[in-house]
């Protein structure tokens, strides 16, 4: 009896062996490490015979950037000599194609190259301007989120004008052009003229609590890219309704709260001077009284140091410093109220994120004006927004004067 | 069912060992001519068998002694033995007596001058005792006779342990003699509790065993089990204490050791003032510790002679190099062929292109490197000194390098593969090492087929195997499952000497403290 | 501790601790952000998260004081003190019965898992069948080495949860939780009844009974052991709120596991921490599993003492396995685990509260 179930036991342990289902040696995998999606302009109708709804649909241009490992390592060491020659030495390919679901389009993709695209390394989703303006950004972001492979961690741009061209730019430091995207997007921290990353995550966070957002944009100029600006979605369809450039956006990260880094320029006795700005924070209070008109008073507290000094003002005294600060202040504000006007005014779109505030800290009122925050009624812009700035300067830096 | 399948029971049958030679006359006769030739006749007259017949000196007795060449400590016979019968009876003026057995008494007592006497009347142990190396008195006219010890033989000096060498500890290691080994042991523990237990093993090749502990600390079952266990043992020829080991261990088909073996007299003093019992045994250096837990396969004796913080720290180490010897080749296969996703992006790419021309599946390449890898060990061991040291630099660089060049295997494995090599190195006990390559192929093997989820059913059945083996009554796993918290004081680290004071909590012990409190007696 | 050979036959109340938070935590983890955040639409679910469990750890208590009054007796022994034969032999059926459900849905719930998270187009039926060797190979040696492992397992699930939070830190904005206290009791109430399935388990110490060594320690121990699953779902529930936000854990399959796919290992040492999470999860499945496993099996045979553990075993397994290979997809499953829970807070909760009453009614007590 023993001996027999040993060996049935033994013999259920060789079923194992028989399959690795799922075993795909590293080698033989497409990673892909950006996606740009686009609108396909015609319709070809190459069939002749009917064509299902699916098909007279819109329809997407997906591109796909592969990592070609071989030339990733670049012709160097013994190691890996294999088939790199005939690819120009390249380290990535750029793949299209079309269809009306991603999934299909993957699907078509994968008779284009012998590797299986690999999605779990990808790090950047373009979206084309046009794709955004029709309201497609929900739709196309479901595949990346609703399926596993996904990082939550990719990151989310829109392009201006065409999303594929953003995958062709030649990259500098970097081997691949979306690392180098990718690489420019961290290097925001250093100038605030554009909004920190943002992942595939937060946008559908944003999506869920169907507030607008913003997502930053990335501009293409011959062959090189830049991150400048942001778009900015509304919250009744998810469509892309304008843009912000970098002063506005830079506005906006002050209200936020997101600003790490700036520098104002102003003039003070015609003398030019630049403030270097070493962290802002940034409070929201506000006055519901009247749920009409409610009124905002944004604080935004900044320290920094003075950058560049054109002329000859005395650092050492208190009141030139006193007006350095004013003078930040002033600027601030005229950066900020220009674009609370533009958004309140023109897009009526609430990226301030203040009507997350009034559910956090006003919920009573919140929930009164909440179907109507920034559409129909739109109590957004009815609502006054104030912002009030203070600096610090905390350092003058080495010299006190550059000339006697 | 499946219980017996890994973790078998032994039988334990009481038999008698005792020795039943058939055809032999087992008398001894009174006159020494016949026990001579009757002695010669049971041994079939080998060339180094020695008898001289003289007389005692005054009387006309003839007395005879007989012994192996090679056995005996010829110097001693010469002088002690021979000259002090043919003379001493003379020298010191006393009268032969007339009867044979007044005349052994008398030698006994009165004439020779060596320490080890003893007056026997069985022939078995008339001939184990010249096979041991006794020299046996024959008196014509009685039936009697003197064993002398007489044993002297070459042997290995005290060297330093081969297989266990430190950095910092005594160089003393065990030879194959055992008298000097349970003098090394004595050395080491002073205490008159410490017992000695003597008894013969094996049916042909009756080796001396001794059982050691300290009466008064060990808990006294752990004892009656060693005794009880060892007393089954019934084969020809018990070479080395591994026999030994084998037979009494609870379950032979566990990969881990259940019993300890050292080559060095301050881990078995160590061990047995914990409360375990050792075994020495003739003819080897190799002494056995019993019980042993999972966590001793992680001790090194060094951890106690240096500081406390290195030796924490160094325990520590051991346990990531236990974790890398049977994990990261799984590692690399599962995170390589199965779940890419966690590798971060640029070495990702980087194993990829460095993958690019080899053939084979990451989990054929990793068993054929670490197949490559046992085939070096295994060679390394028979080779003289001098080659040998040099197989491991030519294994290592060339065929790894020419693999690589050759676009068989992948840089990458290549590291694993190193890495886990000198990981299963760091390990104090060699059995544990063995243990934990076993291990590795079969959690290769898991991680081939199912990736990540394969390794931790992988490490979920070790840990119920550990959980459930037994060693002497203690489980493995002790002091994690049953949890004795005090103990954990030696196990991941290794507190100051001033802290452990107590004897480890598992083992029961009788006497429990270590370290006198002040001017009290511990 | 007593015998020498540290019995086949005892553990202490460490593993007694170990045993009930092992058992209880499981599935529940990964759904009852969703479950409760559903019910309460803001960051209140912490209060029906605690009501759940101190009410589920008032009826553990129960429990425990229950088998504390008959030392080393399991429930069909009790039971028959207390009512009768007959009685508890159906009564030890049916709980034998509700426990080998418990593992199929157990099984089926690990493969699930591992089907989406860590395989692809590995068929589930081999996943789990994998998977259910290695419990029937735990569960063929004595319950004591079951008992003993929880003690080994503990850390590592306590320290990977650890580390989720931990590495959450970072991502946790205060503001996202607010506003508090604006959930009416309605709700409140109805997130707690979502988190009483998450709590059970606990009714294996019914059986475990037979093996503790020290009863007097069993009912401050067993609370103690509840709170800490109590503890780790109040955590995880909060975490999950504020690095997300309330309308993400609503609308996310498992939250839980978002929040273990948003951890980033600083210095990019390796990515997808949910692949890591998810596989030492499967160990605290394991445990549940086996546990559920080895009480059917004691259920079993102390009502048919003939007959050999093992050969229960050998004719169980195949149908465990058939049974919890039968629901197709998820929905069934789901619906398989309600009412599994169902027939849980029945045989957890008023069977031993039924029990003790009429125990201490009759005056019945175990001889200590």
């Amino acid at each position: 009896m023993d001996k027999l179930c040993r060996s049935i036991w033994i013999f259920c342990l060789l079923f194992l062996v028989t399959g690795c289902w799922d075993q795909n040696e590293i080698e033989e995998r497409g990673f892909v490490i950006g996606a740009a999606i686009d609108m396909v302009e015609e319709q070809t109708d190459d069939s002749g015979g009917e064509m299902s709804e699916i098909e007279l649909g819109d329809k997407y241009k997906l591109t796909y950037q592969f990592v070609v490992p071989g030339n990733f390592i670049g012709g160097s060491s013994g190691g890996g000599q294999s088939g790199g020659g005939a690819l120009e030495g390249k380290p990535f390919l750029n793949l299209t194609a079309e269809g009306a679901s991603i999934h299909q389009i993957t699907r078509k993709m994968a008779a284009e190259t012998s590797r299986k695209p690999y999605l779990e390394h990808i790090n950047l989703i373009v979206l084309s301007e046009e794709l955004s303006r029709k309201g497609h950004l929900r739709d196309v972001m479901d595949f990346f989120v609703r399926d596993h492979e996904m990082r939550r961690v990719a990151k989310v741009m829109v392009s201006e004008g065409e999303a594929r061209k953003v995958l062709e730019i030649s990259p500098q430091h970097e081997k691949m052009p979306v690392l180098f995207i990718e690489s420019l997007s961290e290097n925001i921290v250093k100038h605030s003229t554009s909004l920190p990353p943002i992942n595939m995550g937060d946008v559908h966070s944003y999506l869920l609590k169907g507030n607008s957002f913003i997502i930053p944009r990335i501009v293409v100029k011959n062959n090189k890219g830049a991150i400048l600006g942001a778009a900015i979605f509304n919250s009744q369809d998810q469509k892309m309704i304008g843009t912000l450039n970098e002063s506005e956006t830079l506005g906006l990260n002050f209200i936020t709260g997101k600003v790490k880094s700036a520098v104002p320029e102003f003039l003070i006795n015609g003398q030019l001077v630049a403030f270097e700005i070493k962290g802002a924070e940034s409070k929201i209070e506000a006055d519901v009284s009247d749920k009409n008109q409610i009124k905002f008073t944004v604080k935004i507290n900044v320290d920094g140091n003075v950058g560049e000094l054109y002329g000859d003002l005395a650092l050492e005294n208190r009141s030139v410093l006193s007006e350095i600060e004013e003078k930040t202040a002033k600027e601030i504000e005229r950066i900020t109220n220009r674009v609370i006007d533009k958004i309140q005014k023109k897009y009526k779109a609430d990226v301030f994120e203040l009507g997350a505030y009034l559910k956090q800290e006003h919920y009573k009122t919140w929930q009164q004006v909440n179907k109507e925050w920034d559409k129909g009624e739109n109590y957004f812009s009815k609502s006054v927004v104030d912002v009030q700035v203070r600096v610090d300067v905390r350092q003058i830096g080495a010299s006190i004067k550059m000339v006697k | 069912m499946l219980r017996h399948v890994f973790n078998k029971r032994l039988k334990y049958q009481k038999q008698n060992v005792e020795d039943k030679q058939n055809d032999m006359p087992s008398t001894i006769y009174t006159d020494i001519q016949a026990n001579l030739d009757n002695i010669k006749r049971i041994l079939n007259a080998p060339s180094d068998f020695i008898q001289r017949i003289f007389t005692i000196s005054d009387s006309e007795k003839k007395c005879a002694i007989v012994c192996i060449d090679g056995l005996v400590d010829k110097d001693m016979i010469n002088d002690q033995l021979i000259k002090n019968i043919q003379l001493g009876m003379q020298t010191a003026k006393k009268e032969v007596p007339a009867s044979s057995d007044e005349i052994l008494k008398k030698l006994k007592n009165e004439v020779l001058s060596t320490y080890e006497l003893k007056i026997v009347d069985i022939l078995d142990d008339v001939l184990l005792a010249i096979l041991s190396g006794d020299t046996a008195l024959f008196i014509n006219g009685t039936d009697k006779v003197l064993l002398v010890g007489s044993k002297g033989w070459d042997s290995r000096g005290i060297d330093e342990p081969q297989t266990e060498s430190l950095v910092r500890g005594p160089r003393e290691g065990f030879t194959e003699n055992i008298r000097t080994n349970t003098m090394l042991v004595r050395r080491q523990v002073k205490d008159p509790n410490l017992r000695l237990e003597s008894s013969k093993v094996g049916r042909r090749s009756k080796r001396d065993l001794v059982v050691c502990y300290v009466e008064g600390i060990v808990h006294p079952d752990i004892v009656a089990e060693v005794n009880r266990r060892l007393k089954t043992i019934d084969i020809d020829e018990v070479a080395e204490s591994g026999t030994i080991e084998q037979w009494i261990e609870d379950s032979s088909l566990s990969p881990f050791p259940q019993v300890l073996h050292t080559e060095r007299p301050d881990k078995v003093a160590s061990a047995i003032l914990q409360g375990k019992v050792a075994i020495l045994l003739d003819g080897t250096p190799f002494v056995l510790i019993a019980p042993t837990t999972f966590v001793s396969l992680f001790q090194s004796q060094e951890d106690y002679y240096e500081r406390w913080i290195i030796g924490s720290l160094l325990r520590m180490l051991r346990y990531v190099a236990a974790f890398f010897a049977v994990f990261l080749p799984a590692l690399y296969i599962a995170l390589v062929s199965f779940h890419q996703g966690m590798i971060p992006s640029k070495l990702a790419f980087s194993i990829a292109g460095a993958r690019e021309g080899v053939p084979f599946p990451a989990i054929i390449e990793a068993l054929m490197m670490e197949a490559t890898l046992e085939l070096l060990r295994e060679a390394g061991i028979r080779l003289p000194k001098p080659i040998g040291q040099t197989i491991g630099i030519v294994g290592g660089l060339v065929i790894g390098e020419a693999a690589v060049q050759a676009g068989i295997v992948s840089p990458v494995m290549i590291v694993a593969v190193a890495v886990t090599a000198i990981s299963s190195f760091a390990i104090p006990s060699y059995g544990a090492g063995i243990a934990f390559r076993i291990l590795r192929f079969g959690t290769m093997l898991a991680a081939g087929i199912f990736g990540l989820y394969g390794i931790i059913l992988t490490y979920i059945m070790i840990n119920i195997h550990i959980t459930r083996l037994k060693s002497f009554g203690i489980p493995y796993s002790t002091p994690f499952a049953p949890m004795f918290y005090r103990d954990w004081k030696d196990v991941a680290i290794r507190a100051p000497i001033t802290a452990i004071s107590k004897r480890p909590q598992y083992m029961q012990t009788v006497d429990k403290t270590k370290i006198g409190k002040g001017d009290e007696s511990s | 501790m007593k015998s020498f050979e540290y019995g086949d036959s005892e553990v202490g109340r460490k593993e007694v601790l170990a045993g009930v938070a092992n058992m209880v935590i499981g599935f529940g983890v990964l759904t009852l952000p969703r479950t409760v955040a559903n019910a309460t639409h803001s960051i209140d679910g912490w209060i029906s998260i605690s009501l759940g469990g101190l009410s589920v750890i008032f009826f553990a208590g129960v429990l425990a004081k229950l088998i504390s009054r008959f030392p080393k007796k399991n429930l069909h022994e009790f039971t028959s003190l207390i009512i009768n034969k007959p009685i508890a032999t159906i009564l030890t059926f049916l709980f034998a019965s509700y426990m080998m459900l418990f593992i199929c849905y157990e099984m089926r719930v690990v493969a699930e898992i591992s089907k989406l998270y860590l395989f692809d187009q590995t068929p589930t039926e081999v996943i789990c069948f994998v998977f259910f060797l290695v419990t029937i190979y735990a569960v063929s040696g004595p319950s004591t080495v079951i008992l003993r492992l929880n003690l080994l397992f503990m850390p590592i699930i306590l320290f990977i949860i650890f580390l989720l939070i931990v590495m959450n830190i970072g991502f946790f904005e205060f503001k996202t939780t607010k506003p508090f206290f604006q959930t009416g009791w309605s709700g409140i109430l109805r997130g707690s009844k979502e988190t009483i399935f998450s709590f059970l388990g606990f009714e294996t110490l019914l059986f475990y009974n037979s093996f503790i060594n020290a009863p007097k320690n069993t009912v401050k121990f067993t609370i103690m052991g509840m709170s800490i699953p109590l503890l780790l779902y109040l955590l995880v529930f909060v975490f999950v709120v504020g690095v997300f936000g309330v309308e993400v854990a609503e609308n996310t399959l498992y939250p839980t596991a978002e929040l273990a796919k948003r951890v980033e290992i600083p210095g990019g040492f390796f990515e997808r921490f949910e692949s890591v999470f998810f596989t030492i999860w499967v160990v605290t499945l394991f445990s549940t599993a086996s546990m559920a496993f080895d009480v059917t099996l004691l259920a079993f045979t102390s009502i048919f003492k003939k007959i050999k553990r093992m050969t229960f075993i050998f004719f169980l397994s195949p149908l465990i396995y058939i049974i919890a290979m039968s629901p197709q997809n998820f929905a069934e499953t789901s619906i398989f685990g309600e009412w599994i829970s169902y027939l849980g807070i029945g045989f957890s909760m008023f069977m031993p509260l039924l029990l003790l009453v009429i125990a201490m009614m009759r005056g019945v007590k175990g001889n200590g």
